[in-house]
């Protein structure tokens, strides 16, 4: 504090008004108590540099001063009302008015904290007692539920018991299989359920494409139907085609339905006999399917 | 509280209403608002005395200073983590505080040495 304020804005005594103005803001900018909280130095030196650019910036004063009239602290408004900077608010409890995210602080603020912290100095992480795992089950298990036993790629062996019906995604959270790090965690096993060849399954129903011979379809007959609970007999009624579906009550998963949508295939090879007997049958029976679609365009 | 035509009258020659109302426009000040007025609390003020000693003395221009205050707003958010961590270490026994003003002078060797 034994600086005169020449000294302390690192000017001379012929300096411009422009010189005080230039060195005040390149020296507050590097100062400011709001860009250095915490920093008692920062803190003193801006007070200082404000009386000093008070002093110097209003001519009656410096004149004064330089005549020797005043000394360096001859009207030091600021150094004797005390005055509030922002950072007094911005530190105290109406600080979170502009603080960001979240208005208050939780816990979950302090994991994001460590884990950012965590980055550079892995000293500090927070132990993680719950361990993440995903597997992938079969559709029949998902479907109708399982007991397994799997072993983790980090060699820990877990029994599971997939509850039937388990869908895609979801997770099953065993207690107490986490890491021990002193607290116990838990283990969570993400289920990703591996697609069947023929059944699709939408929620609690299943579906299959059910595919018939031309003569099943122009006769209709009984089949029997993979469900997931095994085969089932189903009658195709007579001139049941393509696109047709069946529903098999109770056949899906827990309590949910089976539909069979039929898709007629045609023999390999359409060999003379089928042919003439459809042409036959043809001269006296015209039908048009796509009648609906003349109107319509 | 008070309001936007005291606000003026306390900063006195260095605002006027118009910048005023573009600052809060640019949401550097976020004073409540009623109804058409607003209404400022003690911390807007002083943000408002740190806006005007920012562009006006140090010349921050408008994009720099939405990069200043975005980081000002930062670090005490921040600040305000750290107080509360501090304070729930306070919290803790005088053994499990030592074991981690430990840990982290360990941790502060380390930087160094790295």
């Amino acid at each position: 504090m034994a600086q005169n304020p020449y000294e302390i804005l690192g000017l001379a005594k012929e300096a411009t008004e422009a010189d005080i103005k230039a060195a005040y803001r390149k020296l507050a900018k590097k100062y400011h108590p709001d860009l250095n909280p915490g920093n008692k130095e920062a803190d003193a030196k801006f007070k200082e540099l404000n009386a000093a650019n008070d002093l110097l910036s209003d001519v009656e004063k410096r004149v004064a001063y330089d005549r020797g009239e005043i000394d360096k602290d001859g009207q030091p408004r600021r150094q004797e009302q005390p005055h509030h900077t922002y950072r007094d608010f911005a530190d105290g409890p109406q600080g979170n008015r502009y603080h960001f995210g979240s208005k208050d602080f939780d816990l979950s603020d302090l994991e994001g904290l460590f884990g950012e912290l965590g980055g550079r100095s892995a000293g500090f992480r927070q132990p993680q007692s719950d361990v993440h795992y995903t597997i992938e089950v079969d559709f029949l298990e998902a479907a109708r539920g399982a007991k397994k036993r799997v072993t983790m790629p980090d060699g820990k062996t877990l029994d599971i018991t997939l509850p039937e019906g388990i869908e895609e995604g979801q997770q099953l959270r065993l207690k107490g299989q986490g890491r021990q790090t002193p607290k116990v965690g838990d283990a969570y096993v993400g289920i990703h359920i591996k697609s069947h060849p023929f059944f699709k399954r939408q929620g609690n129903d299943v579906s299959i494409e059910l595919p018939i011979a031309l003569q099943e379809s122009v006769l209709g007959t009984k089949v029997q139907v993979p469900t997931i609970h095994g085969p089932v007999d189903m009658t195709i009624p007579k001139g049941g085609g393509s696109g047709l579906t069946l529903r098999l009550k109770g056949k899906g998963i827990n309590g949910g339905d089976q539909y069979a949508i039929l898709k007629l295939v045609m023999p390999k090879e359409i060999d003379s006999e089928l042919e003439e007997s459809i042409r036959q049958w043809a001269i006296s029976h015209t039908y048009n399917p796509r009648k609906h679609m003349e109107t319509s365009v | 509280m008070k309001t936007l035509e005291q606000v003026l009258e306390i900063l006195e020659a260095r605002i006027d209403r118009a910048i005023l109302e573009d600052y809060i426009a640019r949401k550097w000040v976020r004073p409540h608002r009623k109804e058409t007025n607003w209404y400022f609390e003690d911390i807007d003020i002083a943000r408002l005395e740190l806006v005007c000693h920012l562009t006006q003395d140090i010349e921050v221009n408008d994009e720099g200073m939405d990069v200043v205050l975005s980081l000002l707003d930062q670090l005490y958010t921040m600040r305000a983590h750290m107080r509360h961590l501090t304070h729930a270490l306070t919290q803790q026994s005088p053994q499990v505080q030592s074991e981690i003003s430990s840990i982290l002078s360990r941790l502060a060797k380390t930087e160094e040495t790295s």
